[in-house]
C-alpha cells in the first residue's frame, strides 16, 4: 500500500477510497466557470492592445459526464483550459474545480486540485519524453508524489490495454494509438476524477481512433471519470459527448445536450459547423461540388 | 476518354545495405481528362510517396525502383530534371497539406504567385503578371486582391494561404492537379470553403485531380474513382459508388464500419483491431491478414501476396479469398 498524501488520517483512505465520497461531495460540480474572462495585453510601441481570449464564459462540467467543447482554432478553447489549470491570470469572473476557487487557492490546495484533474494532449508524438521508457513515463507522476509502486504501473498499463512486455520500450517504438494509451495511463496515474482531453484522437489514424474512443468510454464507466473533451471533429463529439458547448471568439454561443445541439442547432455558427462536415455518402453529395462536365 | 496520366506497377523504396525496402509496391492507376481520383489510406501507407513519385520529387533516400509513370504517353520515370521542371506546375501541379510550408515566408504572396506564372512564361510583361495574379486571387475568393497581394504569408489566415496555394497551382492551367491532404490542416468551416474552391477551379479549367486524403467524408463528396491504399499497395479500386456501396476488401469494410455516424450513436465504435504495419514490419502474405476479421480469411492469407483482381468491371480488390470466389 502506498502512502497517502495530504492531511488525511493515516489509513483512512485506501487508494480507491477517494471514489466513495459523501453525497455532498458528489453534488459538487467538477468544474464551474462563471463569467470567466481572460485577457492578454500586448504592446506596440506605446499603444496597448487588449485581446479578450475568453469572454464571460459560464460553463459547468458535472461529475460523470462528458462535456465536449467545440470551436475552431483561435476561439479560446486552449486559453479556457489553461485557465482552469490556473495557468492564466483571470480578468473577471471565476473558475472553480470541485468547489475550490482556482484564483484564491493556496499552493497546497492547488497541488491537491491538480491531482484530481489531469490532462491528455493531442499529439502523442510530442507529449511524451522520447528519452524515457514507457514505464518511466507512467511512473513519473507517481514518483513525484512519492506513491510509486511497480504494481500500480502494471495496473495502469493493463487499464489502457498495454502489456507488461512494453515496459522498457521508448515512445518511438510505439504506434500513434499506443502512444496515446501511454498518455492516458500517465494522466490516470494519480487517480484523478476529471480528464481534460485536448483533441485526443485527432492525430490518430481513422482505424485507430475508434479503439481509443472505446477505451475512453470504458475507463469512464469503470473509474467514474468526468471528461472535458475538446475537439473539432463533430463526428467524434457526436459519438462521445453527453453535452456540447460551442465556442466562438471567446464566447460559448451554444450549450445543450448532444441530441439537441446536433438535431436542432440554435445558433447559426453551430449550423455552419454541422453543415461543413462532409457526409461520407456519395449519394448525398452537394450539387455545388459537381465538377465533371459529363 | 484519352488517358492523361498512367502509372503502372510503380515501386518506390530505398536500399538499406544490400536490402531493398519497398515503401510503395505495385501501384497502378490511370487518370482520364477531368477525372478525380482519391487515394485513401492511413499515415505511412504510401499515399504521399505515390504523389511525389509522379512529380519526381521523392526525398532521399527514396527512389522509384520499378514501374512506369507516363503523362500523355510520355515516360516521366528517369526523365531529365530539365524536362521535369518544365512539366511541374505547368502540366502537373501540386497542393500540399500545410500551406505555410509551401509559401516562402519572406516574399509577398502576390510575388510568389507571379513567379509561378513567370516560371513557365518568362517573357510575360510585369503589368500582365500583376493583372493575372489579381485575377487568380479573385478566382480563389480573396477579397481586395490588389491590397492583399502585397501581404506576406504570415498576415494571412490558414484558409487564405491554402486558397493562394491552390491559385498558384492553377496559375498555368495544369491538366493534372495533385492535392495531398489539402484541407487537413484547416478548420472544418474553412475546409468546406477550400474544397469548394478546388471544385470551382476544376470546373473552370477541366483539370483532372488526384486527391490524397484519409477523410472518407471528403472522398465521398469529390471522388469519381477511389483507390484504397494499405501498407504500400492498393487493396481496392473502383468508382466511388463501388467502394462506398459495395466495399469488398475487409480493410475498406473496416474503414467504413469505423466511421462514426448518426446511426451508431452511443454504441461502441467499431474498431479495426491492431495497427497498420510499419515499413519494416510488413508481413509476407496479405499485409492486412493480421488485423483481418473477415469470415473469408484462411491460413493461406498469411502466405502469398494478393494482387488486385477485378471483381466486376472497374471494381478490383486485392484479397485472395475474394478472387477465389469470383473465379469459382
Amino acid at each position: 500500500m502506498s502512502p497517502v498524501l495530504g492531511p488525511t488520517p493515516a489509513g483512512a483512505q485506501p487508494r480507491d477510497g477517494g471514489r466513495e465520497r459523501s453525497a455532498l461531495e458528489a453534488s459538487i460540480d467538477a468544474i464551474r466557470a462563471e463569467g470567466l474572462t481572460v485577457e492578454f495585453t500586448s504592446r506596440r510601441g506605446t499603444r496597448r492592445q487588449t485581446l479578450r481570449a475568453v469572454d464571460g464564459v459560464d460553463l459547468t462540467l458535472h461529475q460523470g459526464e462528458t462535456l465536449a467543447l467545440v470551436g475552431e482554432s483561435g476561439c479560446g478553447k486552449s486559453t479556457l483550459v489553461r485557465t482552469i489549470f490556473g495557468l492564466n491570470p483571470i480578468a473577471a469572473g471565476q473558475v472553480s474545480v470541485f468547489g475550490q476557487d482556482v484564483a484564491t487557492a493556496t499552493p497546497r490546495q492547488r497541488l491537491a486540485m491538480r491531482r484530481r484533474i489531469q490532462m491528455v494532449f493531442q499529439d502523442p508524438f510530442s507529449s511524451l519524453n522520447p528519452h524515457l521508457t514507457a514505464h518511466e513515463i507512467i511512473a513519473e507522476p507517481l514518483r513525484i508524489n512519492r506513491v510509486y509502486s511497480r504494481e500500480r504501473v502494471t495496473e495502469l498499463f493493463e487499464q489502457v490495454g498495454l502489456t507488461r512486455d512494453s515496459f522498457g520500450k521508448r515512445p518511438a517504438e510505439f504506434s500513434g494509438g499506443q502512444r496515446q494509451r501511454i498518455g492516458i495511463a500517465r494522466a490516470l496515474a494519480l487517480d484523478p476524477d476529471v480528464l481534460v482531453l485536448d483533441e485526443p484522437v485527432s492525430a490518430l489514424d481513422v482505424s485507430v481512433q475508434a479503439q481509443v474512443l472505446n477505451l475512453l468510454a470504458d475507463l469512464q464507466e469503470r473509474l467514474g471519470l468526468s471528461y472535458l473533451f475538446i475537439a473539432h471533429d463533430l463526428s467524434v463529439i457526436r459519438h462521445i459527448a453527453t453535452r456540447v458547448a460551442v465556442m466562438q471568439r471567446g464566447r460559448i454561443v451554444e450549450l445543450g445536450t448532444r441530441d439537441a445541439v446536433f438535431t436542432a442547432p440554435a445558433h447559426p455558427y453551430t449550423s455552419l459547423l454541422l453543415g461543413s462536415v462532409p457526409v461520407p455518402d456519395p449519394h448525398r453529395r452537394p450539387a455545388a461540388l459537381a465538377t465533371s462536365p459529363s | 476518354m484519352a488517358q492523361l496520366l498512367e502509372v503502372e506497377n510503380l515501386r518506390v523504396g530505398y536500399t538499406e545495405g544490400d536490402r531493398e525496402i519497398a515503401v510503395v509496391e505495385d501501384v497502378s492507376f490511370t487518370l482520364a481528362e477531368g477525372e478525380s481520383l482519391c487515394i485513401v489510406g492511413e499515415s505511412g501507407s504510401g499515399k504521399s510517396v505515390t504523389a511525389l513519385a509522379v512529380l519526381g520529387l521523392l526525398p532521399r533516400p527514396l527512389e522509384v525502383i520499378g514501374g512506369s509513370i507516363r503523362l500523355r504517353g510520355r515516360e516521366l520515370r528517369g526523365a531529365p530534371e530539365k524536362e521535369l521542371r518544365a512539366i511541374r506546375g505547368k502540366d502537373v501541379a501540386m497542393v500540399f497539406q500545410d500551406p505555410m510550408s509551401s509559401l516562402n515566408p519572406v516574399r509577398r504572396v502576390g510575388d510568389q504567385i507571379g513567379r509561378a506564372i513567370l516560371a513557365h512564361r518568362p517573357r510575360t510583361p510585369r503589368a500582365q503578371v500583376r493583372a493575372q495574379v489579381e485575377e487568380i486571387l479573385v478566382r480563389v475568393g480573396i477579397a481586395e486582391p490588389r491590397e492583399r497581394m502585397r501581404s506576406y504569408p504570415h498576415e494571412w489566415s490558414g484558409g487564405m494561404r491554402q486558397r493562394a496555394v491552390i491559385g498558384m497551382a492553377m496559375a498555368n492551367d495544369p491538366a493534372v492537379l495533385l492535392a495531398d491532404e489539402p484541407t487537413t490542416a484547416l478548420d472544418v468551416t474553412v475546409q468546406a470553403q477550400v474544397v469548394q474552391v478546388l471544385a470551382d477551379q476544376r470546373a473552370a479549367t477541366g483539370a483532372a485531380m488526384v486527391m490524397i486524403t484519409h477523410d472518407l467524408g471528403l472522398v465521398a463528396q469529390i471522388a469519381d474513382r477511389v483507390a484504397v491504399m494499405y501498407a504500400g499497395r492498393f487493396v481496392e479500386t473502383g468508382t466511388v459508388w463501388d467502394v462506398f456501396d459495395d466495399p469488398r476488401h475487409p480493410y475498406t469494410r473496416g474503414l467504413l464500419d469505423s466511421l462514426l455516424t448518426a446511426q451508431n450513436l452511443g454504441a461502441r465504435a467499431y474498431a479495426i483491431p491492431g495497427s497498420p504495419p510499419s515499413v519494416h514490419g510488413r508481413p509476407d502474405g496479405c499485409p492486412f491478414a493480421p488485423r483481418c476479421g473477415s469470415p473469408l480469411r484462411t491460413d493461406a492469407c498469411a502466405e502469398g501476396r494478393p494482387t488486385l483482381e477485378l471483381l466486376t468491371p472497374g471494381h478490383a480488390a486485392a484479397c485472395t479469398p475474394l478472387t477465389a470466389m469470383v473465379d469459382a
